[in-house]
């Protein structure tokens, strides 16, 4: 798939629209749950998802493969633009709200109540601050490696690591004694 | 609950955000639409409000610009003219920027140059610029340390040289005179007074 994407990003940036439009296709749902979790406001998460693409678009010309993924890319855009909206203080809540269907085949004892389970899980990841739960997201939900994380958030790799390790002690604390 | 088990709950509810349907039918197509839209002037105008350190640095640099587009028009002004206060003004700065007090004095002695080949016979403009002319000498007299001297000196003997090749080509020839006798006397001065120091 990289390859692929690496071409399409090739042919957009020498104007191909419709190349561009495949990238879209295929990251479309990945940038706009990331915004969304992140947001949780349907419209604001539509929003700042075309702006990410309108924005990648007009800086394919400054893309570098060689310093970064495509995704990375969009990702840094996506995270910057959430950040924006935020300082200018447009209604958003961070509040997580999972929602949906589930489609994860996990392997749980199904005698217990998922929707506490649930419930339990939201608590605990909202008590993590922004950046923590930005780091939760792109590391155990999005499986990207600490390099391309630290790009995205524009810190050194070995501070996400230490950040990480210190977000799992805390997590596994709050679970050992809430949960 | 383990922080496994915990993850693969946080991960299948992360995963189960799908963009509504609206999106995934019409967002290319909005988003093809925005792609073609250009950079209008409004966009700057935003841009350029939302930005204050880029509106100040901006700013700065166009006052900067204009102010040194003016010091270089008001360069050849003359006594009366609109930019003239502006030269003055600029050479106060040159003096206090550069130490060199010089500045000044050729800066009147060419206008008197000027104007008394310009000008009809004597005109006050020439009278006011000789007069110009004495302050200078005058002040720079004032100032001047043991070095400078000497080279007041020369820059008055300089300055009557070009007085009296211009002088039996101008009409001006009163105020001319005038301007001579300026560099005369305080030529003496300056050398009289620089063999005082020496005999001291």
């Amino acid at each position: 798939m990289n390859e692929d994407v690496a071409e399409l990003a090739k042919r957009a940036k020498a104007g191909d629209k419709d190349a561009f439009g495949k990238i879209y296709n295929l990251f479309l749902e990945k940038i706009y749950r990331f915004i969304y979790y992140l947001v949780n406001d349907e419209d604001t998460a539509y929003d700042i998802a075309q702006d990410t693409f309108v924005r990648a678009y007009r800086a394919l010309p400054r893309f570098d493969r060689k310093r970064g993924s495509f995704s990375t890319f969009l990702y840094t855009i996506a995270r910057n633009l959430v950040i924006d909206k935020q300082r200018k203080r447009v209604s958003l809540s961070l509040d997580l709200n999972f929602v949906g269907e589930v489609k994860y085949e996990g392997d749980f004892e199904e005698s217990i109540d998922s929707a506490e389970r649930s419930k339990k899980v939201h608590e605990v990841l909202d008590s993590l601050d922004k950046f923590d739960k930005e780091l939760v997201v792109l590391r155990y939900f999005e499986d990207m490696s600490f390099k391309g994380i630290a790009k995205i958030v524009g810190k050194e790799e070995g501070a996400v690591r230490v950040r990480v390790f210190r977000i799992l002690k805390n997590l596994k604390e709050k679970l050992e004694g809430e949960i | 609950m383990k922080l496994e088990e915990f993850f693969k709950e946080a991960k299948k509810d992360y995963l189960s955000i799908k963009p509504p349907e609206r999106v995934s039918l019409y967002g290319w197509l909005e988003l093809r639409d925005k792609l073609d839209k250009k950079v209008w002037l409004h966009d700057f105008v935003l841009w350029f409000l939302l930005r204050p350190a880029f509106a100040t640095a901006l700013a700065l640099l166009l006052l900067v610009g204009f102010a040194g587009a003016v010091a270089v028009a008001s360069k050849n002004s003359l006594p009366g003219e609109t930019l003239y206060p502006v030269k003055r003004v600029y050479e106060d700065l040159a003096v206090v920027v550069t130490g060199d007090n010089q500045i000044k004095l050729d800066a009147r002695a060419h206008e008197i140059i000027i104007l008394s080949q310009k000008e009809e016979e004597d005109s006050q403009r020439l009278k006011e610029s000789v007069i110009e002319y004495k302050i200078s000498v005058a002040r720079f007299k004032e100032k001047v340390n043991e070095k400078e001297k000497v080279e007041l000196k020369e820059k008055l003997k300089r300055h009557k040289e070009e007085f009296e090749r211009i002088y039996n080509k101008t009409k001006s020839k009163e105020e001319i005179k005038k301007a001579i006798e300026a560099t005369e006397i305080n030529g003496e001065e300056v050398k009289g007074e620089r063999e005082e120091d020496s005999g001291d």
